[in-house]
């Protein structure tokens, strides 16, 4: 079982990492319990966990492969149109077409991910461009397509409700699964073999990493939990229309997260999110401008991308560092 | 160790860029357990021939066989996976990662599929091999160029393989420097992996070499013992151009 752990991951820092994601997931998932009427506390903790997965989900392929990713809303929306249609036209419960979702995304990243994958640095990031765009004009024109009345065009389409609590822990879960993933990535062979593509693919291949295959594998896990999320958007929102599911907003939103947490950590996307959904709901509660978000966002960019590029998880870090220091001047250990 | 059986075999490898022949028809047989040096003027095919050899180019035409088993048209680390590592002519670790984890990288996806402790194991014996071992969490990016050389070699050696080919690892360091590496290769020969080299500094490959072939112009000019390729007139026409009629 301890097959993959070898000293270069370091247990203790693995058990203390599980503990954590459990503890927030008890927490979290004691909400609605603790208090029936906690409403507008429920739909702040879904939608920072909703994040935090899609940004774990995007550090996957775009943190620890090195591939820049601008369409991962193709697959976000298309988990949650598919979870969404089995929902309201067929009397599907969302629980159940969850993990369908998270398949049927994982296989298009195959049928995405073949041919672009190949692509290095900038080409790759205006393929996904390319695979968003057209992701969302195929959802868009789907029942023109194929004379049907399924997504209702640019209209979209309204859900019947669900019981949102049965969501709330079903996002829970999934944000459990996700940094478990994302801990299994990082400490074992797998990662490491990222890590290698990340930094030169030509050496890795002579390494004897399988390159294209690695990177397929990463942007299907990757796909799976974006697509997953989409699936627990549908179930707890009862309204999907291409323009918000599959706006290149939403793709840059999913890149934007993990790159001011720090990519390729595990904790990295987290504070990402944690930022991004404070930034998205208590800024604009409080001054009602619709553009502040973004350009509180922009700067933070800005400034990160200057001065700390592994992000909030790089400052937090260098902080532990100098805390160390100070409280022990003579232990030399970093 | 005594050389033994031809290991790997080309016939008529041939590689075309465009109206450009790099590698025009090249036999080559290279024995189990020998050191077999390769060396040509620029532009000779020496290193089209080493990508040949290790699948990052497809040959135009002709067979390239390891024990039997044809490589040409697999990808590079299908190749690794037969058993045939490289380095590469300009070093490249991987620059935010220690000696150790590069290392690792070979370990891990090399052909033994080691994993956990005996991984660890096999990474610290590489690292005693290459004498790397007190650099171990030294970032690639921060070793001398001689380390990342050895670096190189060890990170290729972790895949274990049974041929393993060194393009131009003593170029670029000092007589010390090299004379290190010279015995490292011997001593990697001599725990049984089979040798191909590249190299330009003379003395380190006419040292080690039990054959050595002569390329130039994408052919084969010569092949022998160092003694006799150091006495050959095709090769030294190649090197040095038509001794001048006395006058």
């Amino acid at each position: 079982m301890t097959a993959w752990f070898s000293r270069y991951s370091k247990r203790t820092v693995v058990i203390g990492q599980v503990v954590i994601v459990l503890a927030i997931a008890v927490a979290i998932a004691l909400i609605p319990i603790l208090d029936e009427r906690s409403f507008n506390l429920q739909r702040i903790t879904f939608f920072l966990l909703w994040y935090a997965i899609l940004a774990s989900a995007w550090n996957m392929i775009g943190g620890y492969a090195g591939q820049t990713s601008f369409g991962h809303a193709a697959f976000l929306g298309l988990g949650a149109y598919v979870t969404g249609i089995l929902w309201s036209q067929f009397k599907i419960d969302p629980l159940l077409t969850l993990p369908l979702a998270g398949i049927v995304g994982a296989l298009y990243a195959v049928g995405v991910g073949v041919p672009t994958l190949r692509l290095r640095g900038p080409y790759f990031a205006i393929a996904t461009i390319g695979v968003g765009e057209a992701t969302r004009l195929f959802f868009v024109n789907f029942d023109d397509i194929f004379g049907v009345t399924l997504t209702k065009g640019v209209t979209g389409i309204s859900l019947p409700s669900y019981d949102p609590v049965v969501v709330h822990y079903a996002t829970v879960v999934a944000f459990v699964l996700v940094m478990f993933t994302t801990m299994w990535i990082r400490a074992g062979r797998f990662g490491l073999g990222l890590f290698a593509i990340n930094m030169d693919r030509d050496a890795a291949e002579t390494a004897g990493v399988p390159t294209a295959r690695l990177q397929v594998f990463a942007l299907m896990a990757s796909a799976f939990f974006a697509a997953l999320a989409g699936g627990l958007y549908a179930a707890r929102q009862q309204f999907l229309d291409p323009a918000s599911m599959f706006g290149f907003d939403k793709s840059i939103a999913l890149v934007l997260m993990p790159v001011v947490g720090g990519l390729g950590t595990v904790w990295g996307p987290v504070f990402g999110a944690v930022l991004y959904s404070f930034v998205q709901d208590q800024i604009t509660s409080i001054v009602h401008n619709p553009y502040l978000p973004s350009l509180i966002y922009g700067v933070l960019l800005i400034v990160i991308v200057m001065f700390e590029p592994l992000g909030i998880a790089g400052v937090l870090g260098r902080g532990r560092k100098y805390a160390r220091a100070l409280l022990m001047p003579k232990d030399g250990e970093p | 160790m005594s050389v033994g059986e031809p290991i790997l075999i080309g016939r008529g490898v041939t590689r075309r860029f465009g109206g450009l022949v790099a590698v025009n028809a090249v036999d080559l047989d290279i024995r189990e357990g020998e050191i077999f040096g390769l060396i040509g003027p620029n532009g000779a095919g020496k290193t089209t021939l080493f990508r040949l050899l290790s699948g990052v180019y497809r040959p135009s035409a002709g067979s390239i066989a390891l024990r039997g088993q044809e490589i040409g048209g697999r990808t590079a680390h299908a190749v690794v996976a037969m058993g045939i590592a490289t380095t590469h002519q300009i070093v490249r670790p991987f620059p935010a990662m220690s000696v150790e984890k590069n290392i690792l990288v070979g370990v891990l996806y090399g052909r033994q599929h080691l994993r956990g402790h005996s991984a660890d194991a096999e990474v610290d014996r590489i690292l005693e091999l290459t004498e790397l071992a007190p650099h171990r969490a030294t970032l690639g990016r921060s070793l001398t160029l001689a380390r990342r050389k050895r670096l190189e070699v060890a990170r290729a050696l972790a895949t274990r393989p049974d041929v393993l080919l060194l393009d131009e690892v003593a170029a670029g360091l000092n007589p010390t420097e090299s004379a290190r590496i010279v015995d490292l290769i011997r001593r990697i020969r001599d725990s049984g992996v089979t040798i191909v080299m590249v190299e330009h500094v003379m003395k380190a490959i006419m040292s080690l070499s039990d054959r050595i072939m002569v390329m130039d112009l994408g052919r084969r000019i010569a092949l022998g013992p160092p003694a006799d390729i150091a006495k050959d007139t095709a090769v030294i026409t190649a090197y040095l151009g038509e001794r001048p009629v006395a006058s």
